[in-house]
């Protein structure tokens, strides 16, 4: 098991959707710190997303980072390895958990 | 261009140039037909070629969405008319007199002298086109250092609102890029500091334009009928689908913020976007009768 800190390891000012839009988007959160967890087919051990620590979450960050994810890797796998975790606005579990139910594959 | 019945204006001809009365309550939120008609006073003698002088000096109460729209008027007029022989005076109150300074204003508007803002209970003025989370944080840290609430975690909403506003500005989920787009944002407290009134504005097409419409709405709009904007902005608020991309996952920002004002993380926020007029608070709209250009965001932190 692994655990990313978004706010210690990746920003704890989160942008939007794509990379064009400014630093430190949804898409360059999954590129660097995601996808190279789901390379593998085979990797089945579970990673720990800590959402606490920063400053928020807009919706295209979320989506485009976890909902991007489920496009590309398979929402059932990404689903059965993603645990997230927030203290701080608990909600946003439920929301990204739908964003990538969302996804059609 | 015939110039609107704006009452007020002189011609002073000897200097070849309008003086223009800027309404008293220089606020949108609370005075939006009056405004609207004093920027298309602005825009048609604009048109003449003459300068403008704004007569300020009446001003007697001022809200950040009507500093962000000015400096947003006269930024197109700059850029679309090359109109920059504009002039005025200062609004004899003084508190007025010092939020416009304090708000960086006249650095905006290129007046012929430069100010820098040296009071912490002011927020100046900021400006971008790109997601800026860095700027939203210090803007949120403001809000947060005036009403006492650092450390307060329940602003993570409005930073989320305001990385909202600013992808929309540029590459929303309703279209592409404008060239030439931008975004302003401002927050002041009030003079009690029991709230912080946040604006952001963006100078794109507005929400009624980009939108997807379904076949009656094109049609009407096709002929001139601007009157259904606000029920437009409603519907997309609401979360109808309306991103004219074809990807379903996109254009859930101005539902999320919808959805904080609903549950009172973010108080009174209003949508002006061309001639459309929401208060989400209490879902009650109205059409204007003059375009407002772009779109506003004004919300509360109490």
């Amino acid at each position: 098991m692994i655990t990313i800190n978004i706010a210690k390891e990746f920003s704890t000012t989160p942008g939007a959707r794509y990379k064009a839009d400014g630093p430190f988007s949804g898409e360059e959160f999954r590129e660097k710190l995601l996808e190279k967890h789901f390379e593998d087919p085979n990797s089945d051990y579970e990673i720990t997303i800590v959402l606490d620590g920063t400053e928020g979450y807009a919706t295209s960050f979320l989506e485009e980072a976890f909902g991007g994810l489920a496009r590309k890797y398979g929402k059932k796998i990404c689903l059965k390895r993603l645990r997230f975790v927030s203290t701080e606005e608990s909600s946003l579990i439920d929301e990204i958990t739908g964003y990538m139910q969302d996804v059609e594959n | 261009m015939e110039p609107p019945q704006y009452t007020g204006v002189a011609y002073i001809r000897k200097e070849h140039k309008y003086e223009i009365p800027v309404p008293e309550v220089f606020s949108l939120v609370t005075n939006v037909d009056e405004m609207l008609m004093f920027y298309k006073t602005i825009y048609a003698y604009a048109q003449e070629k003459k300068g403008i002088f704004l007569d300020m000096s009446k001003i007697r109460q001022i809200s950040v969405d009507a500093i962000l729209y000015t400096i947003s008027v006269f930024d197109h007029l700059e850029k679309s008319l090359h109109f920059t022989k504009f002039g005025g005076n200062f609004p004899n109150d003084e508190y007025t007199h010092q939020v416009l300074l304090q708000s960086s204003f006249f650095n905006y508007v290129k007046a012929n002298f430069k100010f820098d803002p040296d009071d912490s209970d002011i927020l100046s003025v900021k400006s971008g086109q790109l997601v800026r989370g860095k700027v939203a944080q210090q803007v949120i840290n403001f809000g947060k250092a005036q009403l006492g609430r650092v450390g307060d975690a329940s602003t993570r909403s409005m930073y989320a609102t305001l990385i909202e506003c600013m992808v929309n500005t540029g590459h929303h989920a309703y279209e592409k890029r404008l060239p030439n787009w931008k975004w302003w944002l401002m927050a002041l407290p009030d003079r009690d500091k029991r709230k912080v009134h946040f604006a952001f504005l963006d100078n794109g097409r507005g929400i009624p334009v980009t939108v997807r419409k379904n076949f009656r709405e094109r049609v009407l709009q096709l002929f001139g009928n601007t009157a259904m904007d606000s029920r437009l902005i409603q519907s997309t608020l609401e979360g109808e689908y309306r991103t004219r991309i074809k990807n379903k996952w996109r254009g859930k920002g101005l539902p999320k913020i919808y959805s904080y004002s609903k549950n009172k993380l973010i108080e009174n926020l209003r949508i002006i976007s061309n001639h459309g007029y929401v208060e989400c608070d209490n879902d009650q709209s109205m059409e204007l009768r003059d375009k407002f250009h772009g779109t506003l965001l004004y919300w509360e932190f109490v």
